[in-house]
């Protein structure tokens, strides 16, 4: 382990974390919120201290290799949380680090559960410190889950290794840096067009940038207590609805479609299991509602289809309660938890393509019973995978399930209920924030004991570094020569 | 067919000399059995054909669901039960030894029947000792060919003698532990008709009983002392009991299933005797005693209860459904994913840590210092994949028909693990009677699928099944 270049790059990222936060200044004093200090001397001493670090090693930065990578990301959620945790402290919004951290760390995994009964009570420039980590927690993903993941192999994505834009170096850092560059601008320039357009639908510059950064991370924070039915407005709605699908797309896919290939958006196996997956769900909620009495119209289907892809895309807005549905709706709410959007997109559980191997793969296994003898390729994307993948992403599969079980098993512990802890915890590991609390759906977390604080941001990560790289850290075995 | 026909004939004999007025419905379900298996056997029969892999599978499924068919007659006919859907859900929960129930009062039916009941459990029980261990191993469903080597009696080649020398064997030590744990309940103090009732649906894991209560009926620390032992027997492989009944007690000590088998039931015993202690019951021994029963109840998908578990604490509850979906041990009566599938799983994902570390590295995955290749692990993670695919499918359609979402899930893994009690609504103290016809169809298939470990009924639904 080179601790040197380690500590290069996490002196980048306290720098950043102060850039980011100093970004929320200008809000702050323009609201005259009364956190600008508060919010000044963190990005200040967070600015400093990464300064100082990366001077420091500055000389070491490009000796990364996988273990380094690894670390880094596993680290930097940490650091950048407990750094964030800080103005939230200073402030006195929140009195307890596990609570701040808590705030922070589900943000930065595009969660965005939290433990305040009101967000809106918060001071402008933490609120939209809260909104921007979000943002910046889908930057982090999209440099995780298109550069490290598909090199580490985690879960089938080394076969997203090739396609990759960017050049094909073989030391980590540049090619990162290239190719983080080169998405994080179709990411941005997403997001550019969102806010113009939410702005046009009545939203101030604030409100606008918050939505947008809550809608392209996925994450689903909003300024307003009643999230998104705040502004009542079926041209917001809408508008939402096709950015979170767009955000749920890989973005090297929306890179290239961008570049003129439109035709990816039929001929790609992931986008059109992805694509499939929300259309078909939506019609099942909007038959199944019609079916139970609710009135078939315009407000209605757009309402279905925007809880949909909000839970399918693991941002969830806060907006109605599907709980009233009916018991049948929530389960499949709750199936949705799981599914997640496509890999490399922002979104968190699951992930399309897996589930839609796992389907493939469980298929070609019966038609292998039946002809022994048989070779029964799996495609994807006119490729036939080799057995090492679909062995990972099966092993995927199984793990997300074992961490859902045994998160679940320790919430029960705590004193929730099995109901409770099952949305919980599938709400925590697929990074989607609104989860099952008794009658109700909600991303408040505040009545939850301080131990199971920690439990449930130890699942956001995990969720988040897709189950494996954060496995890895905490295995001997990392750590041994 | 002509095998249920004559099996029938019991009930039958017992029921006329109780005096009882259910006979005739069984006598006539014992004719129509033995006639139509006749029929198919003199039509149909051809000495020298020989039965292939999809032959295979097809026979198995379809018997079972003509089981399911014939064992509904009589309930039937007798007007005991009289909507067809209930027979129809009384008699596949019993041949695929569930042991979910919908009579709201069990007590007061017919004597007949009632051992008809059970016994439907015990020739399940018969069926899935050949299936689990001549069958499965010998057509690879599920990870199952690890198990080639182990199955004893001769290995010929063809399907069918060995099939039948195993089925054979084995039977014969399914019968001995029957009368056994029959014997032994008789001493406890049950009648002689309860203590035949219960030791067939004990070894067969199904779960029936003569009481409302269920073993806790008894109020006997004896007797439930006796099931569990017995239950945990009847979740072990036969073929180890085979073996070391013959004084080879070396499988038994290094079957790695085993000791995860021990392994799992000793720990969650400990957990629910403590988390159960002083909030439920007051004394440790009535904590332990409760907890080691419906921890193995549960486990090895038995499915009796000696107290209702929906009183304890959720995380208990939360075990016990995760056990529904662990079953006993691969080659027992019990139903669920297996021990052995669960345990090479564990071990997989942990080695699957090391492979992402040392890309390169050949690190195999072994079971009993046998290698297991890819692509057995592979077909093992497929079979859970599709485990918890038809679950949730399940669920989906349970909770579509109205049923609350605990119930929902509860109802499916119980009927999935072919366990028997569920969760909420369906919960031990109740029974499946309230449940919309539709989720009563939909937990038969999900029983008939969790007993032929899935593929069986999967393979039938494949398209290149039919393509010869």
């Amino acid at each position: 382990m080179n601790f040197r270049a380690i500590g290069a790059v996490i002196g980048f990222l306290f720098m950043f974390c102060g850039i980011a936060m100093s970004t929320s200044l200008p809000f702050s004093l323009y609201y005259r919120s009364g956190d600008g200090g508060a919010l000044g001397i963190t990005a200040l001493g967070s600015f400093l201290v990464g300064l100082f670090l990366y001077r420091l090693f500055r000389e070491h930065r490009h000796n990364m290799k996988i273990r380094e990578g690894v670390f880094v990301v596993g680290v930097g959620w940490l650091i950048l949380s407990s750094v964030g945790a800080i103005p939230f402290l200073l402030v006195g919004v929140i009195d307890n680090f596990t609570d701040a951290f808590f705030e922070m760390i589900s943000a930065f995994t595009t969660t965005s559960a939290t433990t305040l009964d009101s967000i809106e009570a918060l001071p402008h420039g933490l609120l939209f410190f809260r909104s921007i980590a979000h943002w910046i927690g889908g930057m982090g993903m999209i440099v995780l889950s298109l550069a490290i993941l598909p090199m580490l192999g985690v879960g089938g994505m080394q076969m997203f290794h090739a396609e990759v834009p960017g050049p094909t170096h073989d030391k980590l850092s540049p090619r990162i840096k290239q190719t983080a560059a080169l998405l994080w601008t179709v990411y941005a320039a997403v997001s550019g067009v969102l806010t113009v357009l939410l702005m046009f639908g009545g939203m101030n510059l604030f409100d606008a940038l918050s939505h947008t950064f809550g809608t392209m991370g996925t994450g689903g924070c909003s300024t307003r207590d009643a999230g998104l039915a705040y502004y009542d407005s079926e041209y917001i709605n809408i508008l939402v609805t096709v950015f979170m699908i767009i955000a749920g797309m890989n973005i090297a896919v929306q890179y290239r479609i961008l570049r003129g290939e439109v035709s990816l958006l039929w001929t790609g196996s992931e986008l059109r299991f992805y694509f499939g997956l929300i259309i078909t769900v939506s019609l099942v909620v909007i038959g199944y509602r019609s079916i139970t009495g609710a009135v078939l119209n315009g407000t209605m289907i757009s309402d279905s289809v925007f809880h949909v892809v909000s839970v399918g895309t693991t941002t969830a807005f806060a907006n109605s309660d599907f709980s009233a549905w009916g018991s049948m709706m929530v389960f499949v709410f709750f199936l949705l938890m799981f599914t997640g959007a496509c890999a490399g997109s922002t979104s968190g559980a699951m992930k399309s393509i897996r589930i839609l191997v796992l389907f493939k793969a469980a298929f070609a296994e019966i038609i292998r019973l039946v002809h022994p003898r048989a070779i029964v390729p799996v495609r994807v994307n006119k490729r036939a995978l080799p057995t090492e993948v679909i062995g990972r992403i099966f092993a995927f599969f199984i793990i997300y399930l074992t961490s859902f079980v045994l998160a679940s098993f320790v919430m029960m512990l705590l004193g929730l209920s099995m109901y409770d802890a099952f949305g919980t915890v599938a709400a925590m590991l697929g990074n989607i924030g609104l989860g099952f609390q008794g009658d109700t759906i909600s991303s408040e977390y505040g009545h939850i004991p301080m131990f199971g604080k920690w439990v449930l941001a130890f699942c956001m990560v995990l969720g988040r570094l897709e189950f494996f790289t954060l496995l890895l850290i905490l295995s001997p075995t990392f750590w041994k020569n | 067919m002509l095998f249920v026909g004559c099996v029938i004939l019991i009930p039958t004999i017992i029921s006329y000399l109780l005096g009882e007025e259910v006979y005739p419905a069984l006598l006539v379900s014992s004719g129509i059995a033995i006639l139509a298996g006749f029929l198919t056997g003199k039509l149909l029969y051809e000495p020298d054909i020989e039965l292939r892999l999809r032959d295979g599978f097809f026979i198995v499924s379809l018997g079972w669901i003509m089981m399911g068919v014939i064992g509904a007659i009589p309930f039937w006919l007798s007007g005991e039960i009289p909507r067809l859907v209930d027979a129809w859900f009384e008699s596949i929960s019993g041949f695929t030894t569930t042991g979910s129930t919908i009579l709201e009062d069990i007590e007061v039916m017919p004597k007949g029947l009632l051992l008809w009941r059970s016994m439907i459990q015990w020739i399940g029980g018969m069926g899935i000792i050949v299936l689990s261990i001549a069958l499965l191993p010998l057509l690879g469903v599920g990870g199952m060919q690890l198990f080639k080597a182990e199955v004893p009696g001769p290995t010929i080649d063809k399907v069918k003698p060995r099939v039948r020398d195993t089925a054979i064997t084995l039977w014969k030590v399914y019968v001995l532990f029957t009368v056994a744990v029959g014997v032994l309940y008789f001493i406890g103090g049950m009648n002689w008709f309860e203590s035949v009732c219960h030791a067939f649906t004990t070894m067969a894991t199904g779960g029936f009983s003569t009481r409302n209560a269920s073993i806790g009926g008894f109020n006997s620390s004896y007797i439930t002392v006796v099931t569990t032992i017995f239950m945990f027997l009847a979740g072990m492989n036969f073929v180890l009991h085979y073996r070391w009944l013959r004084g080879d007690y070396r499988p038994l000590l290094v079957s790695t299933e085993f000791r995860w088998y021990i392994g799992i039931t000793v720990a969650a015993i400990i957990f629910v005797t403590i988390s159960t202690f002083n909030t439920t019951f007051d004394s440790i021994w009535t904590a332990l005693e409760h907890a080691a029963f419906q921890v193995v109840a549960i486990l090895t998908t038995t499915g009796y209860s000696s107290f209702d578990y929906q009183l304890w604490a959720p995380a208990v509850q939360f075990l016990l459904l995760v056990f529904m979906f662990f079953g006993g041990m691969a080659g027992s009566t019990a139903g669920g994913i297996k021990i052995v599938r669960v345990l090479l799983l564990v071990k997989n994902t942990y080695y699957e840590i090391k492979r992402i570390l040392h890309p390169k590295a050949v690190i195999p995955l072994t079971l009993n210092k046998q290698n297991v290749t890819q692509g057995v692990v592979n077909e093992i993670m497929a079979f859970v994949f599709i485990f918890v695919t038809i679950f949730i499918g399940g669920t989906v359609i349970l909770a579509a028909t109205g049923i609350d979402f605990m119930s929902s899930l509860g109802a499916t893994a119980s009927a999935m693990g072919n366990i028997g009690p569920g969760l909420g609504s369906v919960g031990p103290a109740e029974t499946y009677a309230h449940l919309h016809p539709v989720a009563k169809m939909t937990l038969t298939i999900c029983m008939i699928m969790g007993r032929l470990e899935l593929f069986t009924i999967m393979i039938i639904l494949s398209r290149g099944f039919w393509r010869v």
